[in-house]
């Protein structure tokens, strides 16, 4: 009896007990794996709370007060990892109580409570019963199960921390490449602007904005989130999500140009499409009544004419506010009455007027900001004049000088007094508001007094219609003979007008400052009636037919001039 | 609770992708090196 228990004893700690051990610890070490993998499905696949994982953006505040972007962070910079630790925590506290607990508590998918291994183990006792031949083989593998669930239990915990240790330098590789790759991002968007000569400035505060706020387009009315850093990092890379819930891109080429972008330094809202195109300042300089204001609608109405009508999409509005003033101005353009265009408001802030002028995604386009202070503001005196606070001169591209030709004596001698009537001539000297600009603008770019600025300025002669009706005045372009070549005949005319400003009405000393001054100096002569269509008018001096030139014709010149810019010019007249 | 957007969802998504294929290639090393291991002759 006692060697058959002994024989028994030897089978079951020698033969079944190594069963038993690698049977529980395999048992074990599956039902722990099968907890992790539940716990990590259910959390990556499911809609887990997104408070623990700390990616929620911050509650809707007065964008003046607020701290950080309304954007949720990205699940890869932070929130996955918050994810996975709680992932980890959540599945070794379920393998826990699957392997030793004393009662798995019920799980939706699994129905009722389920016994751990080791209470099943333990339950396995009562099949052997009263039998003492199943108690004598029984023994080694009960015993070793017990040790083998602990051991399967260690072995699948040592696993899943190095499956997380792996886990964890992918997730960390990742995260650095996606830096890396945000970094060249921002870089290259840089860069290319550079490259391309693109920067935006603020139309009322006319500082450069560096770094632009962008609105929301589908965040509701009464909380429009404002992202002020709108870049690739830590909120996304290519695209960010608004706490709306709409995906924003953060990179130019990825459509963040179509978003409304707002000034970094006052709030106020950018030109549209900003940083497409590069910029180009045009300063407006006149007198009061010098027809600064009816030149430049004149100029917009021409050049979208001949937009609408070659369908090229090479003038668009830059904002509604300039599209607004000019539908104004439009009426009174088509219908002729120059009078009823309304002078700038000399108490209201100077500020820009934008359009896109060139074809959309050429490197001839261009955003444009035309300056059209009052004239008030180039007539005032002393250094509390009105160009003090023109900050705007700093980024200037290309300058119009608008000269009344009624404003000279010997123009104004030779007209009848219905056309003085009409003309409204201008009262304000052309030299001294030339003169007195001249002096700001050396100020604002830091331009010693010995030398010419390569910056261009096109002299423009308006209400050019009304000098047909002169007899005993000359128009410039009486003797001018038509040309095959634009650049002779633009040439030809430009020759023509500084001519007529020499020697006609005296203006040698105005000419000379200018072209002391400016490198390179363009003359024009147009009319507000051109505004649409270049018309051919018959001068009642000499009867000969006359075009004047095109209000947009010193507009295209000074962006021309400019690209010519850094060429050193022989004395510029053209 | 937060509905959760659908940029998070398919982050998580990916997130999971990559633990799947870590676990996989760190069985397959597993088992690489038990087969490894059973190979080797004998230290005394």
């Amino acid at each position: 009896m006692l060697a058959f228990a002994g024989a028994a004893m030897y089978i079951s700690f020698v033969f079944l007990a190594p069963l038993g051990f690698f049977a529980a610890a395999a048992w074990a070490g599956l039902m722990y794996l099968a907890e992790c993998a539940t716990a990590t499905n259910s959390a990556f696949r499911g809609t887990g709370g997104l408070e623990r994982i700390k990616i929620l953006p911050p509650p809707p505040e007065p964008p003046d007060s607020q701290q950080r972007e309304p954007a949720y962070r990205s699940y890869y910079f932070g929130p996955v990892f918050y994810e996975y630790s709680y992932i980890v925590e959540n599945a070794f506290k379920q393998g826990y109580r699957r392997v030793f607990g004393a009662v798995t508590p019920s799980q939706p998918g699994r129905p009722g409570p389920q016994r751990s291994l080791v209470n099943q183990l333990r339950g396995t006792r009562r099949l052997a019963g009263n039998s003492m031949i199943l108690r004598l083989f029984g023994t080694g593998p009960y015993l070793a199960a017990f040790v083998g669930l602990a051991v399967g239990f260690g072995a699948a915990c040592a696993f899943t921390l190095a499956v997380s240790a792996a886990y964890l330098i992918v997730l960390a590789v990742t995260v650095a490449g996606s830096l890396v790759v945000a970094g060249l991002m921002r870089t290259f968007e840089q860069i290319s602007l550079w490259a391309r000569g693109i920067t935006l400035e603020c139309q009322k505060c006319h500082r450069r904005v560096t770094a632009p706020a962008y609105a929301c387009a589908l965040c509701p009315p009464h909380s429009v989130a404002i992202h002020k850093r709108l870049v690739p990092g830590s909120l996304g890379i290519f695209q960010r999500l608004c706490r709306c819930g709409n995906t924003l891109p953060t990179l130019l080429t990825g459509g963040k140009w179509r978003l409304t972008a707002y000034c970094n330094h006052c709030k106020e809202q950018l030109p549209r499409k900003g940083m497409t195109a590069p910029t180009f300042h045009v300063p407006v300089v006149a007198g009061r009544r010098a027809g600064k204001t009816i030149f430049m609608m004149s100029a917009i109405a021409y050049l979208e004419r001949r937009s609408l009508q070659s369908d090229d999409s090479s003038f668009e509005f830059a904002d509604q506010a300039a599209m607004d003033e000019f539908g104004r101005a439009r009426q009174a353009l088509s219908s002729q009455r120059l009078s009823s265009i309304s002078a700038t408001d000399r108490a209201a802030p100077v500020r820009a007027y934008n359009v896109y002028l060139g074809p959309e995604k050429s490197s001839d386009r261009r955003l444009l900001y035309f300056y059209d202070p009052a004239g008030e503001k180039y007539e005032q005196h002393g250094i509390r004049g009105g160009l003090t606070n023109f900050h705007f001169l700093g980024h200037t591209g290309g300058i119009v000088l608008v000269v009344d030709p009624f404003s000279f004596a010997e123009v104004r001698d030779g007209a009848d007094t219905s056309t003085l009537a009409l003309a409204r001539p201008s009262t304000a000297d052309p030299e001294d508001v030339f003169q007195r600009f001249v002096q700001s603008f050396r100020a604002h770019l830091d331009l010693p007094v010995d030398r010419r600025a390569r910056i261009p300025l096109a002299v423009v002669l308006t209400k050019s219609d009304a000098l047909l009706g002169l007899r005993d005045c000359a128009h410039p372009y009486d003797k001018l003979t038509g040309h095959v070549d634009a650049a002779a005949e633009r040439g030809d005319r430009s020759a023509a007008v500084r001519q007529w400003l020499v020697g006609v009405v005296g203006q040698r000393s105005l000419v000379t400052t200018i072209e002391g001054a400016f490198e390179q100096v363009g003359y024009f002569a147009v009319s507000g009636l051109d505004a649409f269509d270049l018309a051919s008018r018959r001068s009642a001096r000499s009867g000969d037919d006359i075009i004047n030139d095109a209000p947009s014709a010193p507009v295209a010149w000074l962006i021309d001039a400019a690209g010519r810019g850094t060429k050193p010019m022989s004395r510029g007249r053209h | 609770m937060t509905v959760v957007p659908r940029p998070i969802m398919k982050g998580r998504q990916i997130a999971g992708l990559l633990l799947v294929v870590t676990t996989a290639a760190m069985l397959v090393l597993v088992v690489l090196w038990v087969a490894w291991s059973m190979t080797r002759p004998p230290t005394l």
